[in-house]
């Protein structure tokens, strides 16, 4: 008998598909509501900049155009579904994993550690995210998991991974990726950033009470960053980048805001 | 269908959710930066 129609036949497994179809259904209507506010506030965001644009630097237009046409592709490709294409095709479903099992192989072999590699996390956590157990010989050294969700970026693995190899001591090449600028924290900036368990690691920045920001990854352009206490509540955030650009952000109670 | 392909749907369709939310964000940023530099050009006609 087919699994699907074996599985559809156990009248738990039945309900649980149907609870799956009504969230599925939620989730886009959720989705075409925001998709359509999405597109409604790019047109206003537009006729804005048109508004404005005669006043503006031949920097700032370029900036804005190209932050425009970004944002537009955006929406196109995940109305389109391009970013999520979901293909039912056994064949392809495991060249799609394949493909990846290779890829973070490559950032693992980046380490240059001999006998490292990747399987089954010890500790497997009941969230919908990429997991993996760390092992070096076939002997575990720990679990690293990325945000629910999503796939760990290049990043975000390869400091995970820096992480567990400092807690066992064992020594790895440099990697340019990882964290190459300088950090700044300002009288009292530590503090509040505690109290709103703000951290940067490695070359991630986590706010965890922000729920619309995910953890950011810090750029490689990224010469240093800079964080100044306003007061308890809030931090401000001053970033250079190599080519000296200079943006500012405010961490008002752990949510990050750009200005 | 099987239900883990149903499971993977539904994981799909909140990436999808969590990728839109992003998107809105980045156009509040947008905005607010525009907002600013109106208020820079009023600013200057003000005191030219």
């Amino acid at each position: 008998m087919p699994e699907t129609i074996k599985e559809k036949s156990n009248p738990e497994v039945k309900k649980e598909f149907q609870e799956i179809e009504k969230q599925i259904d939620i989730l886009d209507r959720q989705f075409n509501e925001k998709t359509y506010q999405a597109t409604q506030a790019l047109n206003k965001a537009e006729e804005y900049y048109l508004k404005l644009k005669e006043d503006l630097t031949e920097q700032q237009k370029g900036e804005f155009e190209q932050d425009l046409n970004m944002i537009k592709q955006l929406i196109n490709d995940l109305r389109e579904g391009e970013d999520f294409d979901i293909d039912n095709d056994p064949r392809i479903e495991r060249e799609k994993v394949a493909l990846r099992e290779q890829e973070v192989k490559s950032w693992l072999d980046l380490f240059g550690v001999q006998g490292l590699e990747l399987g089954e996390p010890k500790m497997k956590v009941r969230c919908p995210c990429e997991q993996y157990g760390l092992y070096l010989n076939g002997k575990h050294l720990g679990d690293l998991e990325g945000a629910p969700f999503g796939k760990m970026s290049k990043g975000e693995f390869i400091n995970k991974v820096a992480s567990i190899l400092n807690e066992n001591n064992i020594h790895y090449e440099a990697i340019p990726e990882m964290q190459d600028f300088s950090i700044e924290y300002g009288e009292g900036a530590k503090e509040v950033m505690d109290k709103y368990e703000v951290s940067l690691k490695g070359n991630m920045f986590y706010t965890p009470l922000d729920r619309e920001n995910p953890p950011i990854e810090i750029e490689s352009k990224t010469k240093s960053i800079s964080f100044y206490k306003i007061n308890n509540e809030k931090v401000k955030i001053v970033t250079e980048d190599k080519d000296g650009k200079v943006s500012n952000y405010t961490l008002v109670q752990g949510k990050l805001i750009e200005i | 269908m099987s239900l883990q392909t149903q499971k993977q749907i539904l994981q799909d369709r909140k990436e999808k959710n969590v990728k839109i939310n992003d998107v809105i964000r980045k156009i509040k940023n947008l905005s607010v930066k525009l907002e600013k530099i109106e208020n820079e050009i009023e600013l200057k006609t003000v005191i030219l």
